[in-house]
Formats: C-alpha cells, structure tokens, sequence
C-alpha cells in the first residue's frame, strides 16, 4: 500500500515537471542561422531550459530520489533477505542432506550389521544343527553296535548254552547208560578217597 | 498247641526224651536207630504227602479219631514211634515231629556215640565201599556210624554223603552241573 503511494507521488512528480516544460516556449528551427550557430544553444532558450531542468532536478532530488532510492533500498533488502534465505535454505538443505546422509549411512551400517548377524547366526544355527544330527547319528550308530554287540553275545551265549546242555546231556546219558556197577563203585571209591571232609562243606 | 517258645521246647525235649528210652529199652542202639530211621521217613513222607499231613491235623476230627488215623497210618512202624505220634496227633502237635526227629538224632550221638550218615549212590554198595565210607566218616565225625543207604539213579555216579550238618556231594550229576555252569561262561 505504501508502495503505490509512493508511485502515485512520483507519478504527479513527472506529471508537474512535464507540465513546466511544456509550458515554457519553444523557437523553431526555421529561423536558425548557419555555421557554428547552427549548433550552440540560444541564450533566450538556453536559460530558461536550464531553469526548467534546474526545477526539474530539484523536484526529482526532493521528491522522486527518496522513492526510487526508498525502492532500491527495499529492493535491495528484500534481495538481501531473500538471498539470506536462500543462503539459510541452502545450509539447512545441506544439513538435512547431510543428517540424510549420515542417516543413510548408519542405515546402511546397521543394515550391514542386522546381515552380519543374521549371517553369523544362520551358521551357529547351521553349525548346532549340524553337530546336533552329528551327534544324533554317533549316538544312533553307538546305539546300534551296542545292540548288535548285545545281540552277537547273547546269540553266543545262547549257542555255548546250547552246546553246554547238548553235551552234557550226551555225557549223562552215556554214564548213565555205558558204566557198569563195577565202574560205578570204582568211581565211587576213588571219590570217597579224594572227596573233601565232612567239616569242609 | 502251644506257642510259648520255652514251653513248646520242653515238650519237644520231652517227646525226645520219651521216644529215645522207649526205643533204647526196646531195642537198645538198633532200636533208636531203627526209630530215627522210621522217623525220618515218616517226616518226609507227611513233607511229600499233603493229604496226609492235612488229614493228622485237620480240626475236623476229634483227637482220637486223628489218633487212630496216625495208628493206622503208621501200623508197621517201630510200636513206640507209633504210640508217640498218635499222641502228638491226638494233642495237635504233629508239626513238632521234625524237631523230635532232630533231638533224637542228638540224643544218639551224645548218649551213644552213634551218627547216621545217609549215603546216596546210583548203585547198591558193596562191604568194602561201606567199611571205606564208615571209616572216612568215623575218623572225620569221631563218632560209631551208622550207613543209611539210598540208591538214586538220577545222581549217575559216585556218591552223597550227608549228616545232620554236613554234606558231602562227589556225585556224578553235580559235576555234570558245575561242567555245564562252566562251559557257558
């Protein structure tokens, strides 16, 4: 609003001086002489002219220079500002981009990290399951040569078992049946000859 | 029937001692031997013969009708041994016969210097095996002995000699066992 008052005021200013101007006669150039007088001012007019510029400049130092001078200085403020604005844009933008980047950069790290982890932690993973089904099939193979050791003993012992009761069988049936009375109390004797004592047993 | 411990051993000792001079005055050292003998195989047979052993101490009979029964039963044995076991079967008191049967056997070894010695063997004896077997046991057992044979083919061979406390076993079936033990080890 001030602005265009100040326009309006140098507006009247032109208007005045043009109006002075205007209204000072002019002579024209019909009744000029040749030679050099052709080109220097004639005094009748010069002075006047110089009065009316006179005028004019004071017109437009009084009123006009501080309102363009005022513009200039806003002009030059609102640069200024804006400028600074823009200079504080600039080193915020930097400093976001910055802050990005560093944000980036610990996102990238902690990422880098979470995919070491996890990466550490799939090979302990991988290393227990792997020792656990290790240990797992020792246990099951101990497991089974244990049973098949158990089994192969008890077969053994089942077939010496067998061969024992087989045996003696054939050697009681054959006492029983090939030793004749005579045999018998000769074995008899020999037995009561090497038998332990009474007291022994 | 009795359970006062000191009570139940004197009747014991008294049976014993009953029976011992009934049989001594009958028929001296052959009679107390003949009745432990008769003895002993009447107490195996009652272990062996349930009908029997319940039919002498079943509450269903009066004492004299169990008396007459254990009589009956017993009707070929030594005369004194019967009268005592009917009277132990009159009274309820057969279950004592066992320990009768070991006072005896007592009894003839301190009073007579005699002890039994079963033998068992899978064929008869002849003389000489027996005066070997009376002289290995008297020298041992510092006692008279007396054989009482058996003949038990099942041990196949050789010979089971036994007292009231001890054993000797030099049969032919307990080598045959401890063979069989040691050839499945």
């Amino acid at each position: 609003m001030k602005c265009t008052n100040k326009a309006a005021k140098l507006s009247a200013v032109f208007a005045a001086a043009t109006a002075l101007a205007m209204a000072v006669p002019a002579y024209a150039f019909a009744d000029e002489g040749g030679g050099i007088e052709a080109i220097l001012p004639k005094m009748n007019e010069f002075i006047p002219m110089l009065v009316a510029f006179i005028i004019l400049w004071i017109i437009l130092a009084k009123f006009g220079w501080p309102i363009f001078d005022g513009m200039l200085v806003k002009r030059e403020n609102t640069i200024n500002e804006a400028l600074k604005k823009s200079e504080e844009a600039k080193i915020e933008a930097e400093r976001t981009l910055a802050e990005y980047q560093k944000q980036l950069a610990d996102a990238k790290a902690q990422a880098a990290k979470v995919i070491a982890d996890a990466k550490e932690t799939g090979e302990a993973v991988r290393a227990d399951i792997t020792k656990q089904a290790q240990d797992e099939a020792t246990a099951m193979i101990e497991k089974a040569r244990i049973a098949i050791e158990a089994e192969k003993k008890a077969a053994i012992s089942d077939l010496q078992g067998s061969i024992a009761d087989i045996s003696v069988d054939v050697a009681s049936r054959l006492i029983s049946t090939d030793l004749s009375d005579a045999e018998h109390r000769a074995i008899i004797e020999r037995y009561i000859n090497e038998a332990g004592s009474f007291h022994a047993n | 029937m009795p359970t006062n411990r000191l009570v139940v051993k004197e009747q014991i000792a008294t049976y014993t001692q009953l029976l011992f001079e009934a049989a001594r005055n009958d028929g001296g050292q052959e009679g107390v031997l003949q009745v432990v003998v008769q003895a002993e195989e009447i107490v195996k047979a009652m272990r062996g013969n349930a009908d029997l052993d319940g039919a002498l101490k079943d509450p269903g009979y009066t004492p004299e009708q169990k008396a007459t029964l254990a009589r009956n039963v017993f009707e070929g044995a030594n005369p004194a041994l019967v009268s005592v076991i009917a009277l132990m079967a009159e009274r309820g008191e057969l279950d004592y016969l066992p320990r009768v049967v070991e006072g005896l056997v007592d009894n003839m070894a301190s009073k007579l210097n005699l002890m039994i010695v079963d033998v068992t063997t899978a064929v008869e004896l002849d003389d000489h095996l027996r005066d070997l077997i009376k002289k290995k046991a008297a020298t041992e057992l510092g006692k008279d002995i007396v054989l009482n044979e058996r003949v038990d083919k099942s041990i196949l061979g050789g010979i089971i000699m036994s007292t009231k406390d001890e054993r000797i076993d030099a049969s032919l079936l307990t080598q045959v066992e401890k063979t069989r033990e040691a050839l499945k080890k």
